[in-house]
């Protein structure tokens, strides 16, 4: 059984056992967030959507700059698991370790729209979380 | 944004601060206490090129377009500019964007020496790490105590000096490139040594060692390997062919340069030659396996796919996948035993909850997804400035659920959900939750939308 959710632009469908718990994370600026009641990790949603002007026309490469860039200004270190899906949905993702997290970093385009979407968790307690990430980030679509 | 080249104040030639001799002379072995780190001799190209760099904007550089790099992408790709060297093996100029992997590479890597901040000279690397999410320093230091480092937006300066660094930063280490280092040759290495005794030829089994001395063997040994030498050097078209009369078997001289040429640390290029070296003989090896199971009758022992089959599985990344994917239903096409998440969260008692664990991970991770600098909105301003992106706010979404497939909730016996009503949204049963449902409705959605009330104490869905 599946979930959709829509953020902005965003329509997500997860899993059943992913659920929006945005609402209950008590920080001032919190993102579109799933999580699993047993779980240990968060998967978030941010979505830019392409208004007018110029269109961006986002490459794959572009993705690769940006969770590059992304990844150095946040000091994660060097990527490992890295995939790229060049389909109708482009995909650039990649793992991080720090000290005490585990973090993966997925940019998502159709050429005009953007989504940043992360898991985070401690480090050494990902288990099978970043498959289901995995999964749930390629089946995302724009609205 | 566009790329900006502010006028750059001419460089000034960086004297050698060293004395002289070659590179690499003599500086292979360890200082002594009390004795001063060695001056590199590639101290000042480094230098100089770090104030070639200056008035750039780091757009410019080669290898990015993003304006605004980390100060340890900038060293890197000024130290592989002057030295034609990766700063951190294996790793691409442009990818090295953390001060403290940096630092943690270079006190590992035995093409650096960590040096007192007293003997700083120009070319020297500096480096501030102070962990995760904190804001490191690099820079290389140049004449008169300056550095060269990224500056404030994205150009590259030379605006700060040594004793500002030291005083308003912690933690701050200098390494000095001393280049490749080779194993110092002795002249008594040769004693013993006869070139009449021959040696089995490397790529053979027990190559490069001593034979037996039977003759024969031997002699046919040094012969072919004489040619296949002959043929090698041929090929490597450095017009060298030796004469038969003097040919030099496996001298020893040449195997110790060989041995020394081998002992420096590998390139970059080196390394993923060597990696691919290693993958093919993998491959290679999995086959000869496979052929001799399937010899046998048997089926071929397969490890689990990898984590990146795993994920090339689930993205469909080859043509084949990707056409499969293509053509899969929508999520509202889906067979009916997937039922929506309405069916589902009535069963589990209404809306997710988080525990610690998560609700931890979230509030961490909400900081990656602000409109702070560095992150996506700021990226894609920069990246596209000419675009006009609508950033969804965080906190701001849809309705929590969207009947995708199965059954529709209305077909349920007792069910109030409206017939063609394919959102939901959970609301507490109260008076404020039908306010703020009524607010929703008219300021945030768009669809025809089911209030789904629930217990604000249990939980569970009325």
């Amino acid at each position: 059984m599946k979930n959709q959710y829509t953020y902005g632009n965003l329509i997500v469908t997860a899993p059943t056992p992913w659920k929006d718990i945005t609402e209950s994370v008590k920080e001032a600026e919190v993102p579109f967030t799933l999580a699993k009641d047993d779980g240990t990790g968060a998967l978030q949603f941010s979505a830019a959507k392409y208004v007018s002007g110029k269109h961006p026309n986002v490459t794959l490469q572009d993705l690769d700059e940006l969770r590059n860039d992304f990844a150095g200004k946040k000091e994660l270190g060097s990527a490992f698991d890295e995939l790229h899906s060049d389909g109708n949905l482009r995909v650039s993702g990649g793992s991080y370790r720090t000290t005490e997290d585990y973090v993966r970093v997925w940019y998502c385009s159709d050429g005009n729209n953007v989504a940043l979407i992360t898991y985070l968790t401690g480090r050494g307690k990902e288990g099978n979380e970043p498959d289901d990430c995995d999964a749930i980030v390629a089946a995302v679509r724009f609205g | 944004m566009k790329s900006s080249i502010t006028s750059s104040p001419a460089p000034r030639a960086i004297k050698a601060s060293h004395s002289s001799g070659q590179p690499n002379g003599a500086q292979g072995t360890g200082t002594h206490a009390g004795e001063k780190e060695p001056l590199s001799a590639y101290g000042p190209q480094i230098a100089q090129t770090a104030l070639l760099s200056v008035g750039l904007s780091t757009r410019d550089l080669k290898g990015t377009r993003m304006s605004t790099l980390e100060y340890a992408e900038v060293v890197s790709i000024i130290f592989t500019k002057a030295t034609n060297q990766a700063i951190m093996l294996g790793t691409e100029p442009r990818h090295v964007l953390s001060t403290s992997l940096l630092r943690t590479s270079l006190l590992h890597d035995k093409r650096f020496r960590q040096v007192p901040m007293s003997e700083a000279t120009p070319g020297d690397i500096i480096l501030e790490s102070t962990g995760y999410q904190a804001s490191g320093y690099a820079g290389i230091v140049v004449d008169h105590g300056r550095i060269v480092s990224m500056g404030r937006a994205g150009i590259v300066q030379d605006n700060s000096s040594l004793l500002e660094i030291q005083s308003t930063r912690q933690s701050m280490a200098l390494f000095r490139y001393v280049g490749v280092q080779r194993r110092p040759t002795y002249p008594l290495a040769n004693a013993g040594y006869n070139d009449n005794e021959p040696r089995l030829p490397k790529g053979q089994p027990g190559g490069g060692q001593w034979t037996s001395g039977s003759l024969g063997i031997a002699r046919g040994t040094r012969q072919s390997v004489y040619d296949s030498r002959k043929k090698a050097r041929h090929c490597a078209g450095d017009g060298i062919v030796d004469d038969e009369d003097s040919e030099p078997g496996f001298r020893e001289e040449k195997d110790k340069e060989r041995a020394v040429d081998n002992f420096h640390e590998p390139t970059q290029l080196e390394q993923e030659q060597r990696d691919n070296d290693a993958q093919a003989e993998r491959k290679a090896k999995q086959i000869i396996e496979d052929r001799a199971a399937e010899a046998k009758g048997q089926t071929p022992a397969r490890k689990p796919p990898s984590i990146f089959e795993r994920i090339r599985q689930a993205f469909g990344l080859s043509p084949e996948e990707q056409q499969k994917k293509d053509n899969a239903p929508e999520p509202s096409q889906q067979k009916p035993t997937e039922r929506s998440n309405v069916n589902a969260d009535r069963k589990s008692g209404g809306r997710g909850s988080a525990n610690e664990n998560t609700k931890n991970a979230s509030v961490k991770g909400s900081s990656l997804h602000s409109d702070k600098p560095g992150n996506l909105p700021d990226q894609l301003r920069d990246m596209y400035p000419d675009t006009n992106l609508k950033f969804t706010k965080p906190g701001t979404r849809g309705q929590d659920v969207k009947v995708v497939g199965g059954t529709h909730p209305s077909e349920y016996p007792d069910s109030n959900w409206e017939p063609g009503v394919d959102h939901g949204d959970f609301k507490p049963d109260t008076r404020g939750g039908t306010k703020a449902f009524n607010r929703d409705k008219q300021t945030k959605w768009v669809e025809p939308t089911q209030k789904l009330p629930y217990d604000p104490n249990t939980g569970k869905l009325k």
